[in-house]
């Protein structure tokens, strides 16, 4: 695979080379240029990537890092120059151009916080400003990231947008962030936004290995430094006109493309250290005590357990040991280290006004944090699994204007990548999570009996095993597009795009023969792999017509078009067991095997019109519907009709006004929908291997009947442009309501089919507001300082399950304590809660079968002798159903509704970030952003298993300090009875008291990002034959301040990662499990143009 | 100017047309699954009886594993406490989540059993051949089987047909899912006999033989045990003596588990992944939970017992010394258990002769001294029989019957407070069946 893509990269490189050497030759009609200086008014800072362009000409360019620009084969003559950047009022300056020499021309930009001059495509079919819009439309422009401590998509779109949010699950190396946009839209879909690149839908799944957690995203297939620009659309109200699917928002990606003017070159390379914050890592304790049978010691044979336990102690760790007494041992740093990654990037880009070119390369690799394999000798023939991540990039954009009247726009994008991660997550033979679960009193370093047990795993694997077992992706995304655009009038245009995006992957988890090094695991001792290759490909065809029609005072743009999408992908692999050997890793090479392969295909085609009318440049209406068919709507049900209507008002164009120097206020409606999954309207029966010949069972109950779900949104708001347009703030109100939506139903097991099963039964109504103000507060020679801050506050509420019973994520497995429950938040966390009463202790024989609350003599009688916590439950809040309390008292066997107590939501009430951009001395620049999400929870889900269970916890310094203080024969029962009312306030969780004492008020503010760029002076890096260069510095995640009482590793931490539906990939949500906590990355790079 | 306009123009019926003509795109067939007439056509009713197998051998390996924990016969050392209510007799419990998850198998395995008779039934009127004939009454065995095995372990449970919710048997009536169990497997027989394959009906007559005395143990431990805890039948005496005139002396019927069908369920968690351990009252084990030894001994040789060595040999797929595999089979019937239940007939009908006999041809099979009253006859029979269906699904109802409580159940769990309690209809039924969740099934 290695070399495959080395070839291709290889032939690539050689056709840029080609073209580079072309393109002056294209470009050689040059009457005069025009070369010039971009600055910031007040600062005189040069500013970088200026859209600078002639008006009515296809000449245009760039500024560089030294906002230089040079424009060439200008026709003589007098000639309007503008210029264009993101933050900064468009300029335009006349100028007479003079055959054979070079006019200067030098522009200095004022700063501005409005964006409602910014022209948009996505959702609006055709090229339109803002201002005309009556929905929200939000717009990242890549150039002002260029310093920003990023290194894959994810990074670039995480807390820039109210509404936004990027979901980490882990800091695994190459792991790719959950996205979401208002929410989640959908009770049953996948409630990832849809994401085009360049005008055609691409992959937007994940990278899947055989964990949950350490998943690359697709979308970091895009090289940031490709990207020019990021439209996003946060809703129905917005994306109307991408129909089916669209309910979720829509990225669409804009990658960079050629500008008129001589070969310009840019490289880029970035060294990255990456450090895992462990000061929220507790310690691991345990005491010898626990080895005994019964509590106190006082059983057959605990004299001797105890006094093995104690020597083994000792031992162990190097220090005197007391029976009672915990020790501590920081044993989690041991598996990490400092983490490396290089980025090198370099791209090329020019032409002349018939053809333009960009061609880029980047080639990123990392080993990341994990190294638990440096604490062990390595055993002969086994190779200890890293997390590692190399992708490598390419990416080229051609455009063709044969003529004035028609633009031809070719775009590829390949990457190729290699991803490895040790086995993780909700995983007993994860490495993490094994390391997490240590029992110092087990551990066994003897060498005379080998490196058994290192850390003292109790159970499954030592940590050493679970090293050698591997887990590693390869992949590869091709995404190519054609655009013709054909204006055969100024009025008239006709643009079509057609593409094909292709992703494939093959993924591995393989045990090698003999991987249990240490004798301890009996999972399969004798090696086993599980491959999975998956392909998928997506055609688009988008084919539209606009006719544009201007009087004096009305303006009325027509938009029609139809689309097209096919989707098809496979799925192949298999699994088994026991190699006869050492030596061998294929499939065919097990004992015992097994295969399967499945297919699918969506086809979606919809037609659309919208009519947007202007009247004197301050009055917007527009209005519009679309039409879907799918192949996943069920049979009776033919095609989705999703109407649209927006207004937007500039009652500024009527005033002049230095203090509200600019006004929008605007209101929207529209629709979109979600389908079901492409087969789920049938009932089927699958296939089912026998051992008397082939079999079926059943699998899909089916629903004829099912259709889109429709999400109707309602957004009104109003942007504000203060002071001349230095300050700005953007206020949207938004309002969601999800009807027909698809609810995965359970019906009754008993009943033969298991599944649930779709049907469009629920309701979700979702509303929220979104805030953002931004402004220059200090200008000045040689200092500008300019700030924002955003946030937005979601609140959603699942309205209808339309009878269906409610929903719990993770099937019967009871950690997992997020549920679909009619009347609260999707994902709410529901478990059992201590009652609040002065000993909380279910001691006593229930009455009745009600709970019985025992007298402080009751317990202290009770606890007259040591007492094991698994002899005693907490005394729960007792619920008549979800939600609700019945004023009586519930545990493990008496009263009822132990496990229906609200504990909180997953999502955050408030969501946003803050921060600034300063520029000082001239040359250095200084942007920080801090993300925070307030007013959610988050279940500790590790730390619940390390306070709580008997054989794999228990270690944390304070349930050890419990525990042993219930177990010492030595403690008075006043001591124990007080260790116990503690256990059931802090400890005590998991089955059957699930969710207790396990979910957290959990706020916090994260340092984000803080870089500091300096731009070497031009005379300097001239001497070098470089027109700029850049050093940033540059750190991400740099500190977390939590306000909550979260008491686990990191609150960003989720049990899953970035994946590809189902009703744990949407709603299992703010659970921390296992994971490595998101890493500090200190980014050093160098970035020089010539 | 006007020409370009005119093409333009005509070029809107071509966007027309590419978004209306592309309709059969739209019907997109599903490869990967039969739709349900598939499976009713004739040429698939032998893949409709296969899948019924897997799904009963599947459900049968996963629902036995809370039910032994919760006897005497397992006991939790992994991760997941849920086990651990069980091995502290929390039998009861429709939200521990090992009572829960095997649940759904049981309910798929039971719909897909009588589904199976229904479709092959259908086809016997227009092709009575001997494939279909031997179809419809393995269809009869494998329905038999998870019937039988749901009135042994169950303490109630709900009949549903798809969408449509099935009310609950109710606690009081279990005893009919053993007689359904027990016509079924007759109906096995008859079919397998009416088609010469008499191996096969004799697998379904020793399980007709263990349903029978299954039924009759739920008389004596319904609605709680009662009486010596003796269990006789004598139709489950005839069929037992039927079997031993036609089987080896040490024959067994086993669901078997293969990477070409399904692995077994209790031994993935056991072997595999070592969440659960054989009792300490039956095997020791080393430091890291790997059995070592064996602790239960034979009380009239004082060796360790032979049976009990066999059972786990079997466990383990070689020697009980192994770590063991996840594909081991699961005996259902056998020799051993036809010699048990003629031994208790003979026991509760005051036959001491006949009652040494039958039992010592279970100890001539490991070479044992044999039973001359070395110990009491009830002893001996609940010894022999704790170690010769040992991990068969029977032991938690033995303990129920002869009073027998696993030391680490806690007073207030329901096998001690109301012994003869078995698994309860688990909450993913609770809460989508329309009968038990409080809501109704009106409208």
């Amino acid at each position: 695979m290695k070399r495959i893509a080395s070839r291709t990269i290889g032939a690539w490189g050689v056709a840029l080379v080609a073209l580079a050497c072309l393109a002056p030759g294209l470009s050689g009609q040059a009457a005069g240029s025009i070369a010039g200086r971009v600055t910031e008014e007040g600062s005189l800072r040069p500013l970088s990537s200026a859209q600078v362009f002639i008006e009515g000409t296809g000449i245009g360019t760039f500024s560089n890092a030294s906002g230089d620009f040079v424009l060439l084969n200008v026709p003589a003559g007098e000639q309007t120059v503008v210029v264009r950047l993101v933050g900064y009022r468009q300029a335009s300056e006349a100028v007479t151009v003079t055959a054979g020499s070079t006019a200067t021309l030098d522009f200095a930009l004022n700063v501005t916080a409005v964006q409602m001059d910014e022209i948009v495509v996505t959702g609006t079919g055709v090229a339109t400003e803002k201002r005309k819009l009556g929905h929200t439309i939000a717009t990242l422009d890549a150039a002002e990231l260029e310093n920003a401590p990023i290194s894959d998509f994810s990074q670039l779109i995480a807390g820039r947008e109210p509404g936004v949010v990027a979901l980490p699950s882990s800091g695994y190396t190459g792991e790719g962030a959950r996205i979401r946009i208002r929410g989640s839209a959908s009770l049953s879909q996948l409630n990832e936004p849809i994401v085009y690149v360049d005008g055609i839908r691409v992959d937007r799944s994940a990278v899947q290995n055989f964990n949950g957690q350490g998943n690359p995203s697709r979308l970091d297939d895009i090289p940031p430094e490709s990207i020019e620009r990021v439209e996003i659309l946060k809703g129905a109200a917005a994306a109307t006109l991408y129909g089916t699917e669209a309910s979720n928002g829509v990225i669409q990606i804009f990658t960079k493309r050629g500008t008129v003017g001589t070969p310009r070159f840019t490289f880029r390379a970035d060294l990255t250290g990456i450090s895992v914050p462990t000061n929220r890592i507790l310690p691991v304790a345990d005491f010898a005590g626990r080895a005994c049978a019964s509590p106190g010691c006082t059983g057959d044979g605990d004299a001797q357990r105890l006094a093995d336990a104690v020597n083994l102690m000792s031992s162990r760790w190097g220090q005197p040991v007391s029976p009672w007494e915990p020790i501590e041992r920081d044993l989690i740093p041991d598996l990490l280290t400092t983490g490396l990654g290089q980025t090198y990037s370099g791209s090329l880009q020019g032409g002349s006004s018939v053809f333009q070119y960009f061609a880029s390369a980047r080639l990123a690799s990392e080993d990341g944090p994990y190294d638990a394999a440096k604490n062990f000798d390595v055993a002969e023939g086994l190779d200890p699994e890293n997390d590692t991540n190399r992708r490598a990039s390419i990416h080229t954009n051609f455009t063709l204007i044969p003529s004035s009247d028609l633009r031809i726009g070719v775009t590829t994008l390949y990457s190729d990548m290699e991803h490895h991660t040790p086995d993780n997550s909700n995983n007993i033979y994860g490495v993490f999570s094994s390391a997490l679960m240590s029992q110092l009193r087990l551990a066994n370093a003897d060498p005379e009996l080998g490196q058994i047990n290192f850390y003292g795993q109790p159970a499954f694997a030592t940590l050493r095993e679970n090293a050698y077992q591997l887990n590693f992706v390869n992949s590869q995304h091709f995404a190519g597009s054609t655009n013709i655009d054909f204006s055969p009038s100024e009025a008239f245009n006709i643009n079509g795009t057609f593409g094909i995006d292709f992703t494939s992957d093959d993924a591995v988890s393989f045990r090698p023969y003999r991987w249990n090094v240490d004798g301890f695991s009996g999972s399969t001792p004798d090696g086993s792999r599980n491959v999975q290759e998956n392909r998928s490909r997506e055609l688009t065809a988008d084919i539209k017509g606009s006719y544009v029609f201007n009087t004096s005072r009305l303006e009325n743009t027509l938009l029609f078009g139809g689309q097209g999408f096919l989707r098809q992908s496979q799925s192949a692999g298999g699994s088994g067991r026991d190699f006869p050997g050492p030596g061998l890793e294929t499939l065919s090479a097990l004992g015992s095997e097994s295969s399967f392969e499945n297919w699918l295909r969506v086809t979606q085609l919809g037609g659309y019109v919208q009519d947007q009318v202007g009247w004197d440049n301050w009055l917007f209406l527009t209005v519009g519907a679309r039409w879907d068919a799918n192949s996943a709507f069920g049979e009776a049900f033919n095609t989705a009709f999703y109407p649209k209507a927006n207004f937007a008002i500039v009652p500024s164009e009527r005033w002049d006004s230095e203090v509200f120097s600019s006004m929008r206020i605007k209101g929207a409606y529209g629709t979109s929908g979600l389908q079901p999954g492409a087969f789920d309207k049938f009932t089927t029966f699958s296939s089912l291997g026998t051992e008397v010949g082939p079999g079926v069972q059943p699998s899909n109950l089916g629903n004829e009947q099912l259709r889109p779900e429709v999400s109707t949104e309602l957004e009104f708001g109003i942007d504000l442009g203060l002071f001349n347009d230095r300050w700005s703030i953007e206020a949207t109100y938004w309002d969601r309501v999800v009807t027909d939506a698809m609810v995965a139903r359970q019906f009754p097991v008993t009943g033969g089919f298991t599944q649930t099963q779709l049907d469009n039964i629920g309701e979700v109504t979702a509303h929220g507001v979104e805030f953002g103000i931004r402004g220059n507060l200090i200008q000045a020679r040689d200092i500008s300082l300019n700030v924002f801050a955003n946030t937005a506050f979601l609140s959603e509420k699942i309205t209808d399950m339309g009878g269906a019973p409610p929903l719990k994520t993770g099937g019967s497995y009871p950690r997992y304590r997020n549920y679909l429950v009619e009347g609260f938040t999707p994902g709410a966390f529901f478990g059992a809660k201590v009652a609040d009463l002065a000993i909380p202790l279910n001691i006593l024989d229930p009455v009745d079968g009600q709970c019985v609350v025992p007298t402080r003599d009751q317990a202290l009688a009770y606890f007259s002798q040591p007492r094991n916590p698994n002899s005693f439950k907490p005394l729960a809040i007792g619920n008549e159903d979800f939600g609700v309390p019945n004023g009586g008292l519930a545990s493990h066997n008496c009263g009822a509704g132990l496990l229906d107590t609200h504990l909180g939501d997953p999502t955050p009430d408030y969501a946003g970030s803050f921060g600034f951009d300063l520029a000082f001395l001239g040359n250095f620049q200084l942007t920080t952003l801090m993300e925070y999400k307030f007013g959610h929870q988050v279940q500790d889900l590790s730390g619940m298993f390390r306070r709580a269970n008997n054989f794999i916890g228990r270690n944390t310094p304070r349930s050890a300090e419990l525990y042993a203080t219930m177990l010492n024969p030595g403690s008075s029962a006043d001591e124990r009875l007080d260790a116990a009312v503690a256990w059931a306030h802090e400890v005590e969780g998991l089955s059957p008291m699930s969710g207790m004492n396990g979910i957290y008020d959990a706020d916090w503010i994260q340092w984000r990002e803080l870089s500091l760029s300096y731009r070497v002076p031009a005379t300097f890096v001239q001497r070098w034959g470089f027109s700029a260069a850049t050093v940033n510095m540059g750190v991400r995640n740099l500190l977390l301040f939590m306000l909550g009482d979260y008491p686990g590793m990191d609150p960003e931490g989720n049990v899953l990662g970035r994946c590809n539906g189902g009703l744990n990939c949407n709603f299992l949500n703010s659970t921390e499990g296992w994971g490595i906590p998101v890493p500090r990355r200190f980014t050093m790079s160098v970035r020089v143009t010539f | 100017m006007r020409n370009r306009n005119l093409k333009a123009w005509l070029a809107a019926p071509v966007l027309a047309a590419f978004t209306l003509g592309c309709g059969d795109l739209l019907d997109v067939n599903n490869p990967n699954d039969l739709v349900e007439e598939d499976i009713r056509q004739e040429a698939a009713a032998a893949a409709v009886v296969n899948g019924t197998l897997t799904l009963v051998a599947s459900s049968v390996s996963q629902s036995w594993q809370p039910y032994l924990v919760a006897s005497d016969e397992m006991r939790w050392i992994g991760s997941r406490d849920a086990w651990l209510s069980l091995d502290l007799g929390f039998v009861d419990d429709p939200l521990n989540e090992f009572i829960d998850g095997p649940f759904p198998a049981m309910g798929q395995a039971r719909w897909m059993s009588d589904e199976a008779v229904e479709i092959v039934q259908g086809h016997l009127s227009n092709n009575p051949s001997t494939a279909i004939k031997t179809d419809l009454a393995r269809a009869y065995l494998y329905s038999g089987i998870i019937y039988m095995v749901i009135g042994e372990i169950q303490e109630d449970f709900a009949f549903s047909d798809k969408t449509e919710s099935g009310p609950p048997v109710g606690p009081a009536n279990m005893s009919q899912v053993l007689d359904g169990a027990i016509d079924r497997l007759s109906s096995a027989i008859s079919g397998f006999m009416e088609v010469g394959a008499t191996d096969m009906a004799t697998q379904a007559r020793a399980l007709r033989a263990r349903a029978r005395q299954s039924r009759a143990i739920w008389d004596v431990i319904n609605p709680s045990p009662s009486g010596s805890g003796l269990a006789a039948s004598a139709e489950a005496g005839a069929d037992a003596s039927a079997v031993l005139a036609s089987v080896q002396p040490d024959w067994t019927y086993n669901l078997t588990y293969s990477s070409a069908s399904r692995s077994n369920s209790m031994a993935s968690w056991v072997n595999d992944r070592k969440e659960n351990q054989i009792d300490l009252s039956i095997a020791t084990v080393d430091d890291q939970n790997d059995i070592n030894g064996i602790a239960l001994q034979d009380p009239i040789d004082n060796v360790d017992d032979p049976a009990v060595i066999k059972w786990l040999n079997q466990w383990k797929g070689g020697s009980y010394l192994d770590k063991g595999g996840i594909y081991p089979p699961l005996t259902v019937a056998s020799a051993r258990m036809m010699h048990l239940i003629l031994a208790e007939n003979a026991l509760a009908g005051g036959d001491s002769n006949g009652f040494a006999m039958h039992i010592n041809h279970i100890r001539a099979l490991d070479g044992l001294t044999p039973y001359s009253g070395q110990i009491s006859e009830m002893e001996m029979l609940q010894h022999t029989r704790r170690v010769n269906v040992m991990l068969q699904g029977l032991r938690l109802a033995d303990m129920y019957r002869w009073g027998i409580k696993d030391p680490k159940w806690q007073g207030a769990a329901a096998a001690s407070a109301a012994p003869g309690t078995m698994l309860p209809i688990s909450i993913i039924e609770l809460r989508a069946n329309c009968h038990l969740n409080g809501l109704g099934c009106g409208g």
